[in-house]
């Protein structure tokens, strides 16, 4: 829609009462002889008091001149001057001067193709057009976007685009948030000469996520590029040639990628759309609100589509440093998860074993009355993976305040090792995994743990082919990697300088080890992170501009669970517990537990832990609270509320206060403000909001482990990507998903 | 009373129409059961579309069936292998891809006439890169069977100059003796014909070249015979059913190659050698 | 220093706040990489929490039973003086 709104700025001199007679004012309309000339027209810039103040890039982007001046150089766009770095393409140049080129096959993060030819603009002492994303821009070039030979190239290469396109906007899901139709709205004529047969293509089964319309296809290869670059999934290819030209995957393939979801939003045509999504609304009905995925630990930036109390769809949001502008299939599909099996009414399972909807201040009443009946010491709080901060406060402050210290979350295991903070946050950060050329990846599989990480990974491998190293069970990766072993022993090896990854890692300027957090259920955790420790002491990996020694985290909750000290161990306290307080908390083992614990359930789904829950208290998914969390790399995020929530549900921390009320031990905080205040004082990045905190103190200040790493092979910690946490597993997409798209 | 762009369209559909006296052919390849005008010139329109667009035999995709799907086991021979090395001896080892198209040549060649599903699945396992890039070269060129071709593949020309001296023609006598459509093979699998582009025997139009897979990748021969009529070629295709091998090139005994007929009239003696240059002196 | 064997007992947490670049919080920076290991190894179940956060006033938490908190500023003093603030609250819970 940029593109419409800039051609209609550039028609405003016809609207304004400006006399089109005074010929250098005018400088928008197609230049005359005397106004047209850039000499001309940056020989005016300066002196002319009525000229418009010089361009902003598009999109308001800053632009990063090298500092070397010579590395930079001088371009004329339309008559103005702009400095652009060397290897700028025209298009780039453009962009700069705030001169949105109308294009389809290009994509800034992808290779240029060139084949599109909407790109096309007049450069001086160029016989024919140029093609503006392919072309460098050459010192001294004189480049014009508004000129009749741009004009006419631009309605002809609109004209050849929409000949063999079908008829489809009323029945296309693209309508509304389509290329075509606003660029042909804003370059294109308005009459097309074309009365021969349009070719009509098959469409491909891509899946479960992806529909497929191939007869709406432009042919102009992004998807193909996002495949084989972004993905790192070689699928699909153009097939074919002339007119005839499919794209498609040949043979029938699925597209398993875990990426797979992005070809939507990178389809600048209705050809590859979403399929759960299809033909259920238009973008124009739809109110977007920006804020944070949390079914995994990225927390990638997305923006939450809704139309009344429904969440539509889910759509990326640009964030350079976290997740670019792509989302996992599962943070995009996951959003029909929050319709179904969703808890809007607190419940209290009689005697019969049936559970009754009762009122909020019943089953509160309830609840502090068993309370008040067990021991401090037999409380037990455990939050769950999609918990926020706040709510992970003021559980732990209640717990805390009823004299237990039994408060924990899903996933840290038995020893979370919270003390540091950069023993388990991804000290390189994600945007700087970009510099890095040796990977050593400890049990850990990216792929399916953190796409968004994996997708980084992939980039960095494929643009300096930078090595990977594996320890793990045999997994399926997407880049080049070596399998170096399947458990400690080989990092064992590697850290005594037996192995010959060593020589890798040893010559590598920038090495990064990244462990999963899946090793901290193990028994020997301290052992294992104290020999990749001693590791990244061997190979330099920790210096002091260069921290390459993380942890991947694995649920969006465990980062904040560690910065606030839920630190208790799972085991114990589920074992001596009496009274269970489950917040969210679906996967936890409740082998142990006592058959007299009293079982409280609060979140949004009917999951597991419902069926030994004895109260079900309602709260909000992360869609309709706001809460903070925080990413696997330290980054504190804000979810915003796009739905209202569902029935009589409240937010997590509010249902706590409100117990904590009833109970006697009121907590010192009544309005959202109030509970960051005080998180403030527990973790004081958590209030930081969208901003990474390094860590200056690291592992050496820890004392020596005597434990020795034990042989047990490292395991899978992600079974199956598509159902990982409450949301994931209630949706149905995701079901067929697992269904259709596991390699297995 | 229509509006201008239904009347241009209109005109344009009947001027497909009357141009289907040129085209008897391509109705006779899809005959239209109502020969109803309208119909009619919707199945010429609908031909015209269908020639214009795709040359090549097979889909865009691939459908599996029992001779041709990824699972079947498919390996360049011993004698083909040491070809593929030589091929890739050719090409630096950081672009191995460049060989795929002789690779798919030979392996055409191998299977008598098409490449399989599995064949170019080997080729990226030799080439090393994703198998979908070998498929895109494959559907690319038009020359790559995709589906069964018979073992003797005949391939009419069918551009500009051959069809002025009746291409048209020849290509129908063979589909009606052979009995087939357009790139269907015949029942006993030994023809199948198809058309070409321009093999640069304008001179000896019409011509058509054979693709005889007979023999395996090894005898593998490609030859064209010209001026042909359509009894000739009937002639070709009978000889070829028995197995003879017929003389090559043009098919009228007055030509010597491309000379006119009744021998050369120009070029009948050793050529006037260039004058400045004294060739003993170099 | 034998108040650090018993610390566990009285102070259920222990949380230093302070910036990771700001000179005011050097003292409290030495302090923990010179005494995390010493006191970590004597009290091995204490949460001993470090949170590093730009533009924070260093500040010593201890938690206590019930949820009972006290907090010391460490703006100013000596890492000596930190010990000594340490030390006391672990004496008052």
């Amino acid at each position: 829609m940029a593109f419409l709104a800039r051609a209609l700025r550039h028609s405003k001199p016809y609207l304004s009462s400006r006399s089109p007679a005074v010929g250098a004012s005018c400088r928008w309309i197609s230049p005359t002889a005397s106004a047209g000339s850039p000499e001309a027209g940056a020989a005016v810039a300066p002196a002319d008091p009525e000229l418009p103040p010089p361009r902003e890039p598009v999109g308001g982007a800053r632009v990063e001149l090298p500092s070397n001046p010579e590395d930079a150089l001088e371009v004329f766009v339309d008559g103005h001057a702009v400095r652009i770095p060397k290897g700028f393409t025209v298009l780039q140049a453009c962009e700069v001067a705030g001169v949105d080129i109308p294009r389809f096959c290009y994509h800034s993060r992808l290779s240029i193709a060139g084949n599109c030819r909407m790109c096309l603009v007049e450069v001086e002492k160029s016989p024919k057009p140029v093609a503006s994303c392919a072309m460098p821009a050459l010192p001294g070039m004189k480049i014009k976007t508004d000129t009749p030979i741009a004009k006419k190239a631009r309605e002809g290469v609109m004209e050849f685009l929409l000949m063999n396109h079908p008829l489809d906007c009323p029945i296309c899901d693209q309508g509304g948030e389509c290329d075509l139709q606003d660029q042909s709205m804003a370059f294109g004529s308005d009459r097309g000469r074309f009365t021969d047969m349009k070719r009509s293509v098959v469409d491909k089964n891509l899946g479960p996520l992806v529909k497929t319309v191939m007869t709406r296809c432009i042919q102009c290869t992004r998807c193909v590029r996002f495949a084989s670059e972004v993905a790192g999934v070689q699928d699909l290819g153009m097939l074919g040639r002339g007119s005839g030209e499919e794209i498609g995957t040949y043979v029938e393939k699925l597209m398993t990628s875990e990426l797979s979801g992005n070809v939507i939003d990178i389809c600048p045509v209705g050809a590859l759309t979403s399929k759960p999504f299809a033909f259920k609304a238009r973008n124009w009905e739809l109110k977007g609100t920006e804020t944070i995925d949390v079914t995994d630990a990225v927390g990638s930036n997305i923006r939450v589509d809704s139309r009344g109390p429904e969440v539509m769809r889910i759509v990326p949001r640009l964030n350079e440093d976290i997740n670019e502008e792509w989302i996992s299939d599962k943070t995009r599909f996951c959003y029909d998860g929050l319709k179904r099996q969703r808890l809007n009414d607190p419940m209290i399972r009689g005697p019969d074993g049936r559970f009754k909807a009762v009122t909020w201040r019943d089953a509160i009443a309830v609840v502090a009355e068993v309370l008040h009946q067990v021991k401090p010491e037999e409380i037990t709080g455990v939050a769950g993976k999609l918990s926020d901060a706040e709510s992970m406060m003021a559980l732990k402050d209640f717990v805390n305040k009823m004299g237990s210290e039994k408060v924990l979350c899903e996933g840290n295991g038995p020893n979370p090792p919270a003390d540091i903070r950069s023993n388990y946050l991804m000290n390189t950060s994600i945007a700087g995994l970009e510099k890095a050329d040796v990977f050593l990846l400890v049990g850990t599989q990216p792929r399916v743990e953190a796409a968004m990480v994996n997708a980084r990974i992939q980039k960095t491998v494929r643009a300096t082919k930078a090595k990977v190293g594996y320890i793990g069970p045999p997994a399926d990766f997407n880049y080049d990697h070596e399998h170096l072993g399947t458990g400690p022993q080989t990092l064992v090896e590697i850290a005594e300088g037996r192995h010959p990854f060593c020589s890798i890692l040893q010559s590598a300027k920038n090495p990064v080890i990244i462990a999963g957090a899946g090793l901290f259920e193990r028994e020997d955790q301290g052992a294992v992170f104290s020999t990749i420790e001693t590791l990244a002491k061997k190979f330099n990996v920790t210096r002091p501009d260069w921290n390459g020694l993380n942890v991947l985290l694995l649920h969006a909750a465990q980062a904040a669970a560690l910065d606030l000290g839920l630190v208790a161990n799972p085991t114990e306290s589920v074992k001596s517990a009496k009274f269970l307080y489950l917040m969210g908390a679906d996967d936890i083992n409740l082998d142990n537990l006592p058959e007299d614990a009293f079982v409280v359930y609060q979140g949004h789904h009917g999951d597991k832990a419902v069926y030994r829950a004895n109260v079900i208290l309602p709260s909000s998914a992360f869609s309709e609270k706001e809460g903070t969390y925080e990413n696997t790399e330290g980054c504190t995020q804000w979810t915003i509320p796009a739905v209202p929530t569902v029935g009589d549900a409240r937010d997590d921390w509010k249902i706590i206060r409100a117990l904590s009320e009833v109970a006697g031990a009121p907590l010192p905080y009544d309005s959202v403000a109030a509970v960051r205040n005080r998180i403030s004082t527990v973790a004081p990045n958590l209030v930081h909001v969208d901003e990474r905190e390094p860590c200056v103190i690291s592992a050496e200040v820890k004392p020596p482990v005597k434990q020795q790493v034990s042989s047990v092979p490292f395991k899978t910690v992600v079974e199956n990507f598509y159902m990982t946490d409450a949301i994931t597993r209630a949706s149905k997409i995701m079901a067929q998903c697992s269904a259709t798209l596991l390699k297995n | 009373m229509l509006p201008p762009a239904a009347r241009l369209a209109a005109r344009r559909l009947l001027g497909l129409a009357s141009a289907s006296a040129v085209q008897s052919s391509a109705r006779r390849l899809f005959p239209s059961p109502i020969s109803s005008p309208a119909t009619a010139s919707t199945a010429a329109a609908a031909a015209t579309g269908y020639f214009s667009r795709s040359f090549s035999s097979a889909l865009n995709y691939h459908i599996d069936s029992p001779e041709n799907s990824p699972d079947m086991p498919w390996k360049f021979t011993e004698a083909n292998m040491e070809k593929v090395k030589e091929i890739l001896s050719h090409y630096p080892s950081n672009y191995k891809q460049s060989g795929i198209i002789p690779m798919l040549d030979l392996a055409q060649q191998q299977h008598g006439g098409w490449v399989p599903v599995a064949a170019m699945n080997a080729i990226a396992e030799i080439v090393e890169v994703a198998p979908i890039r070998v498929y895109e070269v494959a559907t690319f060129y038009s020359m790559f069977n995709r589906t069964k071709v018979g073992k003797y593949h005949l391939l009419v020309c069918g551009t500009t100059p051959c069809m002025i001296r009746g291409s048209r023609d020849i290509e129908e006598a063979l589909l009606k003796h052979l009995g087939v459509k357009r790139n269907e093979v015949t029942s006993d699998g030994l023809f199948s014909v198809g058309e070409m582009e321009c093999m640069g025997c304008c001179v000896n139009a019409p011509m058509i070249a054979v693709a005889d897979y007979t023999k395996g990748s090894d005898a593998y021969t490609y030859n064209y015979y010209e001026d042909l009529t359509p009894k000739r070629v009937v002639e070709l295709v009978e000889m070829l059913r028995r197995g003879e091998t017929p003389p090559r090139g043009t098919q009228n005994p007055e030509r010597k190659n491309c000379g006119p007929a009744g021998g050369n009239t120009t070029l009948l003696g050793e050529p006037i050698p260039p004058p400045c240059r004294d060739l003993d002196a170099c | 220093m034998a108040w650090r064997a018993s610390l566990s007992r009285s102070v259920k947490e222990i949380r230093f706040l302070f910036c990771q670049s700001s000179p005011a919080s050097a003292p409290a920076r030495e302090f923990v990489k010179k005494n995390y290991a010493d006191i970590k190894t004597s009290n091995p179940s204490l949460p001993f929490l470090v949170r590093e956060c730009s533009g924070v006033e260093p500040q010593l938490w201890a938690r206590y039973d019930m949820g009972v908190e006290r907090c010391v500023s460490l703006g100013g003093l000596t890492e000596a003086q930190i010990d000594k603030k340490l030390e006391d609250l672990a004496k008052a819970g």
